[in-house]
């Protein structure tokens, strides 16, 4: 009956009650955040194993074509690598001495090593932003494994963003390279503080995001490592961000500022980290970023 | 009844293909905007009404997954089956190119919209930057797709329509 009804109207007829049924769900959901919470919860549950189904066939897929190579190419190849599991092998022994080495030492200085200690949850990404001109992404792991707003992302040991967004099975996933993403930073070595904007421009056109309010007198020179700092209200400290790099003085000659050559490859994230610690601050107290 | 099944299947499918496994293959950065595809080639070959309830639809699933607000990406697709739809009655199924200039003026659009939209949202007025790293590729992708998918839903409406002669189907 639906189905023939529907074919009564005229196109300028559905025109308006489409639009009156958009501008319906724009009122609501500006009136009422977090609104579309239940609908994208349910959609989320039907939608999200199908992305997940169809990645692992578009891994799978990768994976398998570049087994077309030749005999004689993957001859050779094992050849190499089996001379650099040899060199790894001495090399891992080397590394392994001076490790107990630093553990020893460092129980000795009585410090701790905060950044193994935070717990995590692998996920892996299951789908973009739906289009070019954002940089969120979702993973397949939601507040059904433990994943709450505001946590921290990594990738390849550096910060990848913050969960903004999570279902019963997926998590929205902030880039720090989106634009609208700022993260209070200091350097790890002088220890200057600054704040991490993410810049889809400059990070298309020459892989860096921007770093801004460094004080004037701060002596942060490019090449210097960049980390989460201790006066950010959502990340934990001490979370590699980048490499500064092109600082300069404002026109203002009251703060300088560059850019940060991200830790983490925003071109090919596949796996990310989730920190399931999260920063706790009195609410009310004022933030850095 | 089966129009409407196999119309939600391709809304669906769109959706997915472009959330996921063309974001893995991107081209350059870019991901081909594949539910405008599905939406305008809708509206050309079947006319306003079913462009606008799969713009409707499609622009929804959007909105819920990705958007801020619900119902603004429904909106603008929706506009985009409309105003595609109008095209219906210049168009015969032999005709390939009017489509595909459709698409790639929907894309234009749906570009220089966005760009309003984020752009001035974070006082981003490089416009030759965006026109030329984000709109002009996302275009041509999208052209290029065009021309594979509009055939096979081409095929799927000939399929459907074949199957419904007889059956005294409303067209």
């Amino acid at each position: 009956m639906k189905y023939r009804r529907k074919f009564h109207f005229s196109p300028r007829m559905l025109l308006a009650l489409l639009t009156a049924i958009c501008a319906g769900l724009l009122v609501i959901s500006v009136a009422f955040k977090g609104i579309a919470k239940p609908f994208t919860d349910i959609v989320g549950l039907v939608v999200v194993p199908m992305q997940t189904g169809i990645n692992t066939v578009g891994s799978w897929i990768g994976d398998h074509a570049g087994s077309l190579r030749t005999m004689k190419e993957l001859q050779e190849e094992n050849k190499e690598l089996a001379a650099q599991v040899e060199e790894l092998t001495k090399e891992n022994e080397r590394l392994q001495d001076s490790q107990q080495e630093l553990t020893g030492l460092q129980e000795l200085l009585a410090l701790k090593q905060e950044y193994a200690d935070y717990h995590t949850i692998g996920a892996r990404v299951i789908s973009s932003g739906g289009g070019n001109w954002y940089t969120t992404f979702l993973v397949n792991k939601g507040s059904g494994d433990g994943i709450k707003k505001d946590m921290n992302v990594l990738a390849g040991n550096g910060l990848v963003g913050i969960v903004i967004e999570t279902g019963k099975n997926y998590a929205k996933i902030r880039t720090i390279i989106d634009d609208d993403s700022s993260v209070s930073a200091k350097s790890l070595k002088t220890g200057d503080t600054c704040v991490v904007k993410g810049d889809i421009q400059t990070m298309q056109e020459e892989g860096m995001i921007k770093v801004a309010y460094i004080s004037k007198d701060a002596t942060m020179m490019a090449g210097e490592e960049l980390v989460t700092s201790n006066i950010s209200s959502k990340y934990l400290p001490g979370i590699r961000i980048g490499t500064a790099s092109d600082i300069v003085m404002d026109s203002s000659n009251l703060t300088k500022s560059g850019k940060v050559y991200p830790v983490a490859d925003f071109q090919h994230i596949e796996q990310v980290l989730i920190i399931t610690d999260m920063k706790e601050v009195p609410s009310g107290s004022e933030s850095a970023d | 009844m089966r129009r409407v099944l196999v119309s939600i299947v391709m809304v669906v499918l769109c959706f997915l293909l472009q959330t996921s496994v063309f974001d893995t293959v991107r081209l350059a950065g870019i991901t081909p905007n594949i539910l405008i595809v599905l939406i305008c080639s809708t509206a050309v070959m079947r006319g306003q009404k079913a462009g606008m309830l799969t713009g409707f639809f499609s622009g929804l699933l959007l909105d819920i997954f990705f958007g801020k607000y619900l119902g603004a990406f429904a909106f603008l697709y929706m506009i985009f089956g409309f105003v595609d739809g109008f095209f219906h009655r210049l168009y015969y199924s032999d005709d390939n190119v009017l489509p595909l200039i459709l698409i790639g003026c929907n894309d234009l659009v749906y570009g220089l919209i966005m760009y309003i939209v984020t752009g001035l949202l974070h006082r981003h007025l490089h416009f030759l930057f965006y026109l030329r790293s984000v709109i002009l590729p996302e275009l041509v992708y999208t052209v290029a797709v065009g021309i594979v998918l509009y055939r096979v839903l081409l095929r799927i409406d000939d399929r459907l329509s074949r199957t419904e002669q007889g059956s005294a189907d409303f067209v």
